[in-house]
């Protein structure tokens, strides 16, 4: 059993940071969930990242969260907003799945694959370990991450539950 | 672009969706020889975090099947039904049992999609007059939101609100039970003033 009141959830799109309790987004498909914490601080971002590169953005007003370069970059500038020490900083990250099997070259269909490389690419140049993954494949997962002991669990439809 | 579209627009949207909801419901009726009821569809304008919940929840397991269109009017079409009907479905849709195999039921749930999905396209070509050409269909049972979302990808890059076509179908089969099938259309932003502009409603100032 969850207590709701102890669960910060994060909408597609959208990040939060969160001290102590467990952040939570459900879903992913061709989305990334990426989870930045400082365990000695037991603070933690979550960010549900849908596409790769703000810079083929066309939005007039562009959503930060939305986009793997900027929501990235901006939940580490959080996290030393709220006492993270960036030295400390790792990641645990999931999704990236492709939910449908087309035979065309249409790159939408490969967005799940292009988002795991943009993120793994971005943690790197912010020098942030990814600790564990769980990525790629045909199916979804909902992700959710303790700041307290820094483990990530990922349920999905088919496949039940497992901890990273 | 989403935000500032007007209430004749929107209705123009909402008599496409209907046209093409109507054109479905006759094919899912010759289908299973049955009378098929037809909910007044809607035209939803909502955020992303919504759009990934108009069929109960971002983790509520749904079976889809997606079909992309391209040509003047792109977008991406999901057929939706309760993945635990898919047995009773496809018993009466197509006589087959489940005992046959998961390629075999993929297989036929693909073609009624297609069915079904491209008399709703053709009907909406028809009556725009532009070009619409579907994508063969691609089958997945999944939570909601990790399926929806794939819609939602191309429209995301223009906007965080989103435009929906949504139709349902529902119709009785044989242990008195409802069959609802939804039928969804995500057009992509830039195929809305094409439709606007071929079928002459214009704002002033346009």
């Amino acid at each position: 059993m969850e207590n709701k009141d102890e669960v910060i959830r994060v909408g597609i799109a959208d990040a939060k940071i969160s001290r102590s309790k467990i952040l939570k987004t459900y879903g992913l498909g061709s989305c990334v969930g990426a989870a930045i914490y400082d365990l000695n601080n037991e603070l933690a971002g979550m960010a549900h990242i849908m596409l790769p590169d703000s810079a083929a953005s066309r939005e007039k007003q562009l959503n930060r969260n939305k986009y793997a370069d900027t929501a990235l970059t901006d939940l580490v500038k959080a996290l030393e907003m709220e006492g993270g020490n960036k030295t400390n900083f790792k990641a645990k990250i999931a999704g990236g799945s492709q939910m449908f099997q087309f035979s065309n070259t249409n790159p939408v269909i490969r967005i799940g694959q292009r988002n795991v490389e943009a993120v793994i690419e971005i943690l790197s140049n912010l020098n942030i370990p990814i600790i564990s993954k769980d990525v790629g494949g045909n199916y979804g997962r909902t992700m959710e991450f303790n700041p307290v002991n820094g483990m990530m669990i990922i349920s999905t439809a088919g496949k039940g539950k497992i901890q990273l | 672009m989403t935000d500032t579209i007007s209430e004749k627009k929107l209705d123009l949207l909402k008599e496409i969706g209907n046209i093409g909801t109507a054109h479905a419901a006759t094919s899912l009726s010759q289908l299973l020889n049955r009378k098929v009821d037809m909910e007044v569809p809607t035209i939803k304008v909502v955020d992303l975090s919504e759009a990934i919940e108009v069929v109960g929840g971002a983790e509520q397991l749904i079976l889809s099947v997606l079909i992309q269109i391209t040509g003047d009017i792109e977008g991406n079409m999901f057929f939706i039904l309760k993945p635990d009907q898919k047995n009773d479905f496809i018993k009466e849709a197509a006589g087959l049992k489940w005992t046959e195999s998961e390629e075999m039921f993929a297989s036929v749930m693909n073609e009624i999609a297609n069915v079904l999905c491209g008399s709703y396209i053709s009907a909406l070509s028809d009556f725009t007059g532009l070009a619409m050409y579907n994508s063969v269909p691609s089958l997945a049972i999944d939570m909601a939101g990790s399926i929806l979302s794939v819609g939602l990808v191309e429209a995301a890059m223009h906007s965080d609100q989103v435009i929906i076509l949504d139709g349902m179908l529902s119709t009785g089969n044989a242990a008195g039970e409802n069959f609802d099938i939804f039928i969804l259309l995500f057009p992509d932003p830039n195929s809305f003033d094409k439709i606007f502009k071929k079928l002459g409603v214009y704002e002033i100032g346009e």
